[in-house]
Parts: structure tokens; C-alpha cells; sequence
């Protein structure tokens, strides 16, 4: 939709109109002026000019010639046209059009059309043009208003639709925390009471093993069989706990590359035995994040174990990180306030972490965030991993997102400033970034 | 005659407590007492005077902490080194825990850990 002031007159060419003629005064504030009275000045100014020039003709030179002299009007029209003075133009044309028509008529019927004045009816064309034009600024204007009242409800539309989108993520979110508070309730109790019988059997299949160890292969089998499943039910309760965990978070600054970096080595030989070559895509300078580092090493040796079982015939493993500014409407939605009192921008951590494994089904990819829900071999995850991951990064008012990518999954951690509080991060210059 | 060292073990848990004196016993080297009742352990322990406490955290009756309170105020008993053994206390947290417990010095185990990995700690803890 063209801009247009309230006039309906493009601000490019408000500035050739006289300064009475524009809908703003100099002081930028709007003129007071009423619409159709503006039209009818600019028509009958145009109307004088037309007049003049119909009476000059009419007195000065042969009537039958005032058809062919009257293109004389034409350049004005032209010029007109070319600034932009809409009104002035369309006067003009309707005028010349009335002339001709007239002539063109009287000509044609043989009536006396060199006797009459040429002006006549060119004065009634211009009256009834600057009534019309009148009315049609006035038109025009509710037109324009209607016009801007249209745009702002649109506006408001986005907002509110932008609003209503964050409440249902909140809502959905609360809804969440709901449930993982259950679990979190529900893990310490049961880790006690599973944990201490698993004691009991662990410490049974140890003193079998060493004090009346079996000679029967299938027996010593057997033992072996009883261990693995008693720590393969200890871990799906350690991530019972993990999850209930999260919630109590130890802040402290920190620097996400030497984090990646240390939990990276933790993986290393797994890596190396898969055939896994890593690759670290670091940005240099990144800004402190204030986090629980036990718990994001924790988030990424999750995600760093999900690459490497989907990469069970080797692959590479990519961590990239990097730091981008922080989108301002985002902030402004979210009621917070950033960056207005410094010349400093928020700015967010981004850790991704690319394997070129299997990818994750797209009828599971809805999902993958779900206690207990595992796309891996049975004993080989317990399905805690990425919830408790998911959890940890929204304590820290950060996200975590996973999609299916070229090569496999991509995994992405956002680590947001934290406004308004102590544990708001340091933020980059805005000539670095 | 051998000189064992004495080690009281505390636990709510009788198959706990049962499996680890089997263990203990086997292994040699130590005179070993169980006691199911967290309420009764400071008693026991005054009775008993272990040359080391295996203490269980969360039990029905006695909170382990509580426990290793009374036994740190017992000039008896305050400088019996204490395991602790938790269900619901992973190790890397325990480190906290053990502070507001008031001890350091403790080991902090969590459960389920093996019997041998146990008696690493106790004999360290005991310098044998």
C-alpha cells in the first residue's frame, strides 16, 4: 500500500504544494485546515489560471482557434502531473476534456459554438470539479483514515497474536514444570525404596562371585546378567534424580568454549573407538554465561552420547558455538528492557552440536522430550536424557532444540541473557558484533 | 589375639545390613555390629565404640545427619570417621550435604554401591 499523509497526498510530493495546501504546517503538526476547503482553493486556483488563459484566447484570437490554442494548457497539465499535484492535474484534465467535448459537440450539431464564450463551460466544468474535489478530499481522507485505522488493527492483530503465542507457551510450559515436579516427587521416593533392594542384590551377586564362585558357565552367566540389569535400573533412577535435581541450579560465571572443551574430552575415547572424528567450530570471543557448569556438562555429554549411538558406523560430530545479538522485538514482547541506557546489546550463546548419524524419525521427533521415551535399543538409554536436559536449559532461561538436519540431528543450546536480575551476563559492544 | 577393628553398621534395611556383615565377615579383619534401628545408633555406638560407623541418611526413624550431630557432641565418639550411605544422594552432591550434616571428613557413598568398593573406603578411612 502507498504511503499517503491523511490527505491522500504522497509525502514525496506534499513538499511541492504550497505550505497552506499541505496537511502538516512546518512545525510538523497537522494543519487544522478542513478538507474540502483545501480542495477548493487548489481547484480554483487552478480554475483563475484556466480562465485567464480561455479568456485571452477568446478575446485576442479567432474562436474556432481556441480548440487548437487551448493545448497551450496542455504543458501545465504535464507539469502538474510531474509534481504530483493530483488535484491541480485532474482539474486541468477535466477541464481541457469538458472544452473539447464542447466544441466537439457544438462542431458536430453545427450550433454557434464560435459565438459563445469559451470559458463557459469550461467555468462550469471547474465549479463542478471543485465541489467534487471537495467532496472527494473528504472522501479520500476518511478513505485514508479508514486506511490507517485498517493498518493499526493489523498491527495490533500481530501483537496480540505474538501475546497470545507467548501465553500458550507459558501455559504449555507451566503445564510442563507441572508435570516434572511430579516426577521430581515421585524419583525421590522411588529411588529409595529401589535402591536400597538393588544394594541388597549387588552386594548378594559380589559375595557369590567371591566367596562361592560359580564353576557352572551358565551360573557365572547368570551373575553377570543379574549385575548389568541392577545397574541398568540404578541409572534409570540416577535420571529419576537427575530430573527431580534441576531445580536447584549453583550459578556462576563462566565460559561455554572450555566447557564444551572439557566434556568433550569425557567422550573422547568413545569417539576414537567409533571412528567418530570431532570437529570444534569455536567462536573466539565469547561473553561469560552465567550457568550451572555440572549441569550444562551434564546437557551436553546427553547430547554428545545421542550423537555417537546414532553414529554406530562412525561419522562426525560437529560442536559449533557462536554469540548473536538478541532480537529486539522479542525483548519488547517479552516486557523486558534492554539495551536502551548503554551502547551494549544483549546477546545470546549459541551451542550446536551436528552428527551425521541415523536422524531422528519424524513421528518421534514430537516426542523426544518425554520422560522415559527412547528411540534406542532396549538397555542402551533410559529415556531420561533430553528431559532432563530440556529441563536444566529452561532453569537456566534457555532453550534446547533438536531437528532432523542434511546430515543427521542437530542439536541447539541457547543460553539467554538473564534481564533484570544479578545473574544478567555480560553483553558484547555493539561495534563487536 | 587379632586385632579387629570394629565397625558399627546402620541401616533400616536388614538385607542391607545382613549382606554387608556376610561381606564383611568373609573378608576378615573386622567385628562387625548391625543396627536396623537409626533411633538406637548413638546408644549402640556409645555401647559398642566402633572404630568406624557405615550410617544410612534417610531411615523411617533417625535422620543419618541427626545421628552423626549427636555422635560428633559425644566426646567419645567424635572422632569416629562415619560412611555414610545414601539412596537418594547421588555422590558429587554429597559434598554439600556433608557440610550441612556439620562433619567433614566423612565419606559420602551412594547406594547401590559394591561391596568391595565399600570396603576401599572403610579401609582407607581406617588407614589399614
Amino acid at each position: 500500500m502507498t504511503a499517503t499523509d491523511q490527505w491522500g497526498i504522497r509525502p514525496e510530493h506534499a513538499r511541492f504544494l504550497p505550505e497552506w495546501a499541505r496537511s502538516e504546517s512546518r512545525n510538523g503538526e497537522p494543519s487544522d485546515r478542513p478538507v474540502p476547503l483545501r480542495g477548493l482553493l487548489i481547484s480554483a486556483g487552478a480554475l483563475v489560471v484556466a480562465v485567464l488563459i480561455s479568456a485571452f484566447f477568446t478575446d485576442s484570437i479567432e474562436s474556432d482557434q481556441d480548440l487548437v490554442w487551448s493545448l497551450a494548457i496542455l504543458p501545465a497539465l504535464l507539469l502538474a502531473y510531474h509534481k504530483g499535484w493530483k488535484r491541480v492535474t485532474l482539474a486541468l484534465a477535466v477541464g481541457l476534456a469538458v472544452l473539447w467535448s464542447t466544441y466537439a459537440v457544438g462542431y458536430t450539431l453545427s450550433l454557434p459554438v464560435a459565438d459563445w464564450p469559451a470559458f463557459l463551460p469550461v467555468i462550469s466544468a471547474f465549479i463542478a470539479i471543485s465541489l467534487g474535489s471537495g467532496w472527494m478530499s473528504e472522501a479520500q481522507a476518511t478513505v485514508d483514515e479508514l486506511r490507517a485505522k485498517e493498518a493499526e488493527l493489523l498491527e495490533s492483530y500481530v501483537v496480540l497474536q505474538a501475546s497470545h503465542e507467548a501465553h500458550k507457551s507459558a501455559q504449555l510450559q507451566l503445564i510442563h514444570v507441572d508435570k516434572l515436579e511430579s516426577v521430581g516427587l515421585l524419583a525421590a521416593g522411588v529411588a529409595h525404596e529401589v535402591k536400597n533392594p538393588l544394594m541388597t542384590i549387588l552386594s548378594g551377586i559380589q559375595y557369590l562371585r567371591e566367596f562361592d564362585p560359580p564353576e557352572d558357565d551358565e551360573i557365572k552367566q547368570l551373575l553377570s546378567d543379574m549385575w548389568v540389569a541392577v545397574r541398568r535400573a540404578d541409572s534409570v533412577i540416577k535420571g529419576l534424580l537427575d530430573y527431580a535435581r534441576t531445580r536447584e541450579l549453583v550459578l556462576k560465571e563462566g565460559n561455554v568454549n572450555e566447557l564444551v572443551d572439557q566434556t568433550l574430552a569425557f567422550v573422547k575415547h568413545e569417539c576414537e573407538k567409533k571412528r567418530i572424528n570431532v570437529t570444534r567450530d569455536f567462536e573466539g570471543d565469547l561473553p561469560q554465561v552465567t550457568m550451572d557448569g555440572y549441569k550444562v556438562q551434564q546437557v551436553l555429554v546427553n547430547l554428545f552420547t545421542n550423537a555417537i549411538h546414532a553414529m554406530s558406523e562412525g561419522g562426525s560430530l560437529t560442536v559449533r558455538t557462536t554469540c548473536r545479538s538478541v532480537q529486539p522485538q522479542v525483548e519488547v514482547l517479552a516486557g523486558a528492557h534492554v539495551g536502551q541506557d548503554t551502547d551494549e546489546i544483549p546477546s545470546e550463546v549459541v551451542v550446536e552440536v551436528e552428527d551425521t548419524g541415523v536422524g531422528i524419525p519424524e513421528q518421534s521427533l514430537t516426542k523426544i522430550f518425554d520422560p522415559f521415551f527412547t528411540t534406542k535399543p532396549a538397555g542402551q538409554g533410559t529415556g531420561l536424557g533430553l528431559a532432563v536436559s530440556c529441563q536444566i536449559m529452561e532453569m537456566l532461561g534457555g532453550t534446547l532444540g533438536i531437528q532432523n538436519c542434511d546430515s543427521g540431528v542437530c542439536a541447539r543450546l541457547v543460553f539467554r541473557p538473564q534481564t533484570g536480575g544479578a545473574g544478567a551476563w555480560k553483553t558484547r559492544r555493539r561495534s563487536s558484533s | 589375639m587379632e586385632n579387629k577393628k570394629k565397625i558399627l553398621l546402620v541401616d533400616d534395611e536388614e538385607s542391607i545390613t545382613r549382606m554387608l556383615k556376610l561381606y564383611l565377615d568373609r573378608r576378615g579383619g573386622f567385628e562387625v555390629r548391625t543396627e536396623n534401628r537409626g533411633s538406637h545408633a548413638v546408644q549402640v555406638a556409645r555401647d559398642f565404640r566402633p572404630d568406624l560407623i557405615v550410617l544410612d541418611i534417610v531411615m523411617p526413624d533417625a535422620d543419618g545427619g541427626a545421628i552423626a550431630q549427636d555422635l560428633g557432641d559425644d566426646p567419645e565418639l567424635t572422632s569416629v570417621p562415619i560412611v555414610f550411605l545414601s539412596a537418594i544422594i547421588k555422590e558429587k552432591e554429597m559434598g554439600g550435604q556433608g557440610q550441612a550434616i556439620g562433619g567433614s571428613g566423612h565419606t559420602y557413598l551412594a547406594k547401590p554401591v559394591e561391596p568391595d568398593v565399600l570396603i576401599g573406603h572403610i579401609q582407607e578411612r581406617l588407614g589399614v
